[in-house]
């Protein structure tokens, strides 16, 4: 073998292997254990072959069409949120300032904070009755029931989004400030106002930034888990149990490993969706 | 051109939108040191500005909940899964830039495809299989499963570190004499300290924080500090300032470690976006 050759299998092999083993098997087995009827607690061998039938009995159930519905609905809720609020703070932020590195400092928060404790913060900030935002609307006559039926979804949206920007506003900071200056003097000299300058020159500059940012962010809404699992535990009743926590559901609760497995096929199958979009997009950057 | 008064008015609203961004962030770590201060029964009011600060919310969610072997469990699972990742990682990244071979593409897809797998669809069958081979419930389940996303990260952080790297002092190395993978360790290795650095922090981030696999795939003598968060729910509701002093403890070190690397850490979430 030529030593070239060596290196590179020498080099490449365990990684490869490794996210063969922890990766790539574990797919197949959950495609496989998706086929078949499993119940936790009894012996594998007692699994019984149902074909594609798991996923039949699952979209035929309202109660999965309404989780898969949500959750399109929040990925592409928080990715919208988190857009807007990220591009906003990104423009205040992208300036000098003489509290600057504090104030960037602080956008980082989220995202060092596990997705458990961050449920767990807003459910007592969110909390009905000793909430500190029904505390801050109260006089306002605003307070409401933030984790009730109606608006239990509006909250992990938000707590969701909360999380979520800290990552768009970094993307867009760092994107705003890898723009040439030349188009924005030229657009002050022609007598551009703030927001012609934003719409025409900002904004197209920043499309490709925001596009991989906006993709990126899209398929990490799909993966939210933590923060929903402790806020709302997917409740009350179904009202915010988004895809990842029915695979909890279904797996951990009920036993059900054949039907959580299938859930689980759905979830990556959108996930792969979105997924696909983002590297035929990344590919063609590479070449 | 703008009138004074407007311009005034702008730079006020700037400033306002400024110290607004801050609080928005801040805010709700404020509340978490603030509450677990306080005494047990004054952290169900919110109204409660004034009190004598306790550190009674500490003492119970260090005693309570083997919180002291829990956290020693994270930090093992989050050192092993970064020393494993950082080394095979780099190790891949390296033959992905210096080597033109067939299917370089392919692999780099397939590399950055594993990344978006979510954790939630891999957690059944790593169940079934960690109990199948007697792995479940220990930190070996944890590292391996934590491995899909650091392995990935990594090398597609180091891709782009080494892509800035020229190969010639390592070019020059190898005519002196020395092996290929030897002039990589001793030239240019030390050159891509910084980005080394950077990736390292994220690994440990993110081995520290995970959740849905540590909750799946460990009952007890595996528990992490993170997934720690349901033992806080007792039969009368949450013990809140013991939760809240969980919580803070549970984020310190990262929290500590984010900011004193915060370059780096922008670095990292931001990478292979605004340069690509």
């Amino acid at each position: 073998m030529k030593s070239r050759t060596r290196v590179v299998v020498l080099t490449l092999m365990p990684a490869l292997l490794v996210i063969c083993m922890v990766a790539v098997v574990p797919i197949i087995f959950q495609f496989y254990t998706s086929l078949h009827s499993f119940r936790l607690g009894y012996p594998w061998e007692s699994r019984e072959f149902l074909g594609l039938d798991n996923y039949a009995r699952l979209f035929a159930r309202p109660t999965f069409r309404y989780s898969f519905w949500i959750t399109v609905q929040f990925a592409f809720g928080v990715t919208f949120a988190s857009l807007v609020v990220g591009l906003t703070f990104a423009l205040l932020l992208n300036r000098p300032f003489r509290f600057k590195s504090m104030v960037v400092s602080s956008v980082l928060i989220p995202v060092t904070i596990s997705p458990g404790v961050i449920g767990l913060i807003w459910r007592l900030m969110l909390n009905t009755e000793f909430g500190v935002v029904n505390y801050f609307l109260r006089p306002f006559g605003m307070d409401a029931n933030w984790l009730g039926r109606d608006l239990a979804f509006t909250s992990i949206l938000l707590v969701s989004t909360w999380f979520a920007s800290s990552f768009m506003t970094l993307v867009c900071l760092a994107g705003l400030e890898s723009l040439p200056s030349e188009p924005f003097e030229a657009a002050v000299v022609d007598g551009a106002n703030v927001l012609q300058r934003f719409f025409y020159i900002t904004l197209p500059l920043l499309q490709p930034v925001l596009f991989v940012a906006i993709l990126l962010q899209q398929v990490a809404t799909l993966h939210v888990f933590g923060i929903i699992f402790v806020l709302t535990g997917g409740g009350p009743g179904n009202r915010t149990n988004v895809l990842a926590l029915e695979v909890y559901r279904q797996g951990l609760n009920t036993g059900n490993m054949g039907m959580a497995a299938a859930v689980a096929g759905v979830l990556a199958v959108l996930a792969l969706g979105l997924s696909t979009l983002l590297i035929s997009r990344f590919r063609r950057g590479l070449r | 051109m703008k009138s004074p008064w407007a311009r005034r008015l702008l730079y006020v609203a700037v400033r306002l939108g400024l110290v607004g961004v801050f609080l928005f962030y801040t805010f709700p770590l404020f509340w978490v040191v603030w509450t677990s201060l306080k005494p047990p029964r004054l952290a169900y009011q919110p109204g409660a500005w004034v009190f004598r600060p306790t550190l009674q919310g500490y003492v119970d969610a260090l005693s309570a909940h083997r919180i002291p072997e829990l956290a020693l469990n994270s930090l093992v699972v989050a050192v092993v899964t970064t020393a494993i990742a950082l080394v095979l990682g780099t190790l891949a990244a390296y033959a992905l830039v210096r080597f033109p071979f067939r299917f370089r593409t392919h692999v780099f897809i397939f590399f950055l495809g594993a990344r978006f797998v979510p954790p939630v669809a891999l957690v059944i069958p790593a169940f079934l299989l960690a109990s199948r081979f007697g792995i479940g419930d220990t930190r070996l389940v944890l590292v391996l499963m934590y491995l899909v996303l650091t392995l990935t990260f990594t090398v597609l952080m180091m891709r782009g570190f080494l892509q800035g790297v020229s190969a010639e002092h390592e070019e020059a190395a190898v005519l002196d004499g020395c092996t290929r993978l030897g002039a990589f360790v001793r030239i240019t290795l030390p050159m891509l300290r910084g980005g080394l650095f950077a990736t390292a922090v994220f690994l440990f981030m993110y081995a520290w924080n995970e959740f849905p696999y540590a909750l799946f795939l460990t009952s007890f003598r595996a528990r992490t500090l993170a997934t720690a968060v349901e033992y806080f729910e007792g039969v009368q509701g949450v013990a809140w300032n013991g939760a809240m002093a969980y919580g803070f403890l549970s984020m310190l070190p990262v929290l500590v470690l984010a900011l004193l690397v915060r370059k780096y850490m922008i670095q990292g979430l931001t990478f292979g976006i605004t340069r690509e």
